[in-house]
């Protein structure tokens, strides 16, 4: 069974238009999850750190694995460009993996798995495109928080700021 | 928190990806390690939010160390399968991974308890630890790579053996794929 084909076939009014929307407007949704996790996250400098790390490597990797998309059906526009990792995953699962330890978790959880399950719902990538994108987001942002811990410390202490 | 049974649920877990890739499949096995690393997650957060997790408190216990954050250590585990099979070029690679992995870190920390002689650059460590990842994980990559195997353990030893902070179940497999490709 290849879930790829299995869950791109799959077919229903109100998910195609929920992962129409994701699709067609995931900078504002990003926005408005940056404001929120803002507000009610306490890494947020990692959170930040993390997403412009990821936009700024995953088109790199994308070129240099140059794997590409399935465009395995209509429901919507697929574009003719490296489809490995899913940005989309991996910037949701940025969030996700910012979140443990907080309320908001439970509201970015099924948001980033929607997220990853509506790219092969629609035909964008495949199922394992996703999971490398999901893989991808969760380590970034632990590294980046690690790096930071060690960091933050000596940053106060070499400029005196607190 | 005891120490060699943490290592031998880390070898047990390492093993069961291995086997799941081999008996169900690839793309079942990505299914799976991503529900185990959002449980995982959901776990944490539910004991980081003031709630107990029940019948999990022990396995916590038991398992964890008691500076970590709750569960870290299995869901850095099973991110760094996931992306060793989703980023290695070919499966066997990812797989050869997996099992340096959780045999060469399991054995580097069952081993390098009882060596008398710490690493220069790493006190922490030892030469016995370091050579018991190579030789072990060496051999648990064997069947899926060949004698390289024994290279590439050798060099994940050698990085696995450097204070990077990172958790080595990060590390090592984000350091195997960085090595296969360069």
């Amino acid at each position: 069974m290849d879930f790829s084909i299995v869950l791109a076939s799959l077919e229903h009014p109100v998910v195609t238009a929920l992962a129409a929307f994701l699709d067609g407007y995931w900078a504002m949704c990003l926005i408005v999850a940056f404001v929120a996790a803002m507000f009610f996250t306490k890494k947020r400098l990692a959170l930040a750190i993390a997403l412009l790390l990821a936009l700024a490597l995953l088109p790199g990797i994308r070129a240099f694995y140059d794997l590409p998309r399935p465009c395995s059906s209509d429901k919507a526009a697929c574009v003719a460009e490296p489809g490995f990792p899913s940005v989309h995953a991996a910037t949701a699962f940025i969030f996700v993996a910012n979140a443990v330890g907080t309320p908001l978790f439970f509201v970015f959880l099924p948001l980033g798995l929607f997220t990853a399950f509506s790219r092969v719902y629609l035909g964008v990538h495949t199922f394992e495109q996703v999971a490398g994108g999901i893989a991808f987001g969760v380590i970034l942002f632990i590294a980046v928080d690690v790096v930071l811990k060690k960091a933050l410390p000596l940053l106060r202490k070499e400029t005196g700021l607190t | 928190m005891n120490e060699t049974h943490r290592q031998l649920a880390h070898v047990a877990a390492g093993t069961a990806v291995l086997v799941s890739v081999l008996t169900w499949g690839g793309q079942e096995t990505l299914a799976a390690l991503i529900a185990l690393v959002c449980a995982g997650m959901a776990f944490a957060t539910v004991k980081l939010l003031g709630f107990s997790l029940g019948p999990l408190e022990k396995l916590l216990a038991r398992f964890e160390r008691a500076k970590a954050t709750p569960f870290q250590g299995a869901i850095t585990l099973m991110t760094g399968c996931l992306f060793a099979l989703t980023f290695s070029p070919s499966i066997a690679f990812g797989l050869a991974a997996i099992a340096i992995l959780a045999f060469g870190d399991g054995a580097a920390t069952l081993f390098g308890k009882g060596g008398r002689a710490p690493i220069p650059w790493n006190s922490n460590k030892t030469w016995r630890g370091s050579l018991a990842f190579c030789a072990i994980g060496g051999l648990a990559a064997l069947p899926f790579i060949g004698i390289t195997a024994f290279g590439y353990a050798g060099v994940l030893a050698l990085i696995e053996s450097i204070d990077l902070q990172v958790d080595d179940n990060i590390v090592i497999p984000v350091a195997a794929v960085l090595l296969k490709l360069v």
